[in-house]
């Protein structure tokens, strides 16, 4: 297969396309910082953040890891530093990805 | 953001047995660690395991040398990942990332460094005492084990000063390695300790009523090793976590949560 036959893997979601369907899952790229150096970020379609709350979150007590025969499973509890940590610090990094970046949110009632 | 860490190909140089169930690893450097610098004492990197995709975790381990040429680790063949790891060969191609996590601090001035290691603990140990022993400062390092068969073969500089304890008597001083601190050690020391969280503990706790200061390495399951997943967390004494593979897994041991 020629490059000028690459298959286009463009997707939309929500009125917004991105250049292919690999997105790096909640949890699994932190705030997109962690990896710098070890991952070619145009690669991914988009980065999908940790989850952030509107009030800094301490996380669960841990052990929060178990690995099993067929991955893990983990048990984090939300850890994050907060909404205004986020938008202060976090955003600018993520601004500065070469892809999307999608923010996970969470709350309660 | 600044990029201290970086991933790369080692190839094996050596790999031996060291003691009952223990095995050291020898590395050589690939281009990608000309980009990075030469990890120091108490860091850490994660490898692949060697039959990935199972187990699918990278593995941490802390770095007991490193130099030009390559780096070494002491490991224990403790479940799936290190008995296959058990089994590569001389020549094998690992995949490895590292330098990761903080270092060893150099001792206070006018204090003498005292290393106290147990088990798997041995590794970061080592190195940290050679480290110091080349600076010209003469450590005391403690070796704990349950027996004789467990306690590493290594070679250990001169200008250091090395206890060995074994639980059954069968080597060295007859008991835990805290029957190695003696009265005299704890005036001017140093305290570093890596291995069994209860020996930790207690080294922690004579640091604490001779009112030395004492750093620990400690030991987490990792998913990512980079600060991502914040799986690694540890309790700190304010209430919150630390993450071992970030700001570990040296951490001044009063920080930590007991």
């Amino acid at each position: 297969m020629t490059s000028e036959a690459a298959p286009d893997l463009t997707v939309r979601i929500a009125g917004r396309q991105f250049k292919n369907p690999l997105g790096v899952a909640s949890g699994t790229f932190g705030f997109g910082e962690e990896y710098a150096g070890l991952t070619d970020m145009n690669s991914i379609g988009a980065l999908f953040t940790k989850a952030v709350t509107p009030e800094p979150r301490a996380g669960n007590v841990p052990p929060r890891l178990a690995e099993t025969p067929a991955g893990m499973i983990n048990a984090i509890g939300l850890a994050n530093p907060g909404l205004k940590m986020f938008l202060r610090e976090k955003v600018p990094v993520l601004q500065s990805l070469p892809c999307p970046a999608v923010v996970n949110v969470a709350g309660s009632t | 953001m600044s990029v201290e860490h970086t991933r790369g190909q080692a190839r094996i140089l050596s790999h031996r047995a060291v003691a009952d169930g223990y095995k050291e690893m020898s590395l050589s450097w690939s281009d990608a660690a000309q980009a990075i610098p030469k990890p120091r004492p108490g860091q850490f990197f994660t490898l692949l395991p060697i039959l990935y995709p199972t187990p699918i975790l990278r593995r941490p381990f802390a770095y007991s040398d490193a130099d030009k040429t390559g780096f070494s680790f002491i490991y224990e063949i403790r479940g799936p990942a290190t008995r296959d790891l058990a089994k590569a060969d001389i020549g094998d191609e690992i995949d490895w990332i590292g330098p990761l996590g903080s270092t060893f601090p150099h001792p206070p001035e006018g204090s003498r460094p005292v290393l106290v290691a147990g088990g798997i603990g041995l590794g970061p140990i080592y190195y940290w005492a050679r480290f110091l022993a080349e600076t010209g400062l003469k450590p005391l390092v403690i070796l704990g084990a349950r027996s004789k068969n467990l306690i590493p073969e290594l070679e250990w500089p001169e200008n250091l000063e090395l206890r060995i304890c074994t639980d059954d008597g069968s080597m060295g001083l007859h008991g835990t390695a805290l029957v190695g601190l003696k009265p005299s050690d704890m005036a001017s020391a140093a305290f570093y300790t890596c291995g069994p969280h209860p020996m930790m503990a207690a080294v922690h706790q004579s640091a604490l009523d001779s009112g030395r200061p004492c750093w620990v390495s400690l030991e987490e399951m990792m998913a990512c090793g980079v600060g991502a997943c914040q799986g690694c967390a540890v309790a700190v004494g304010d209430g919150t976590y630390k993450r071992v593979c970030v700001e570990g897994p040296v951490f001044n041991s009063r920080e930590v949560a007991w």
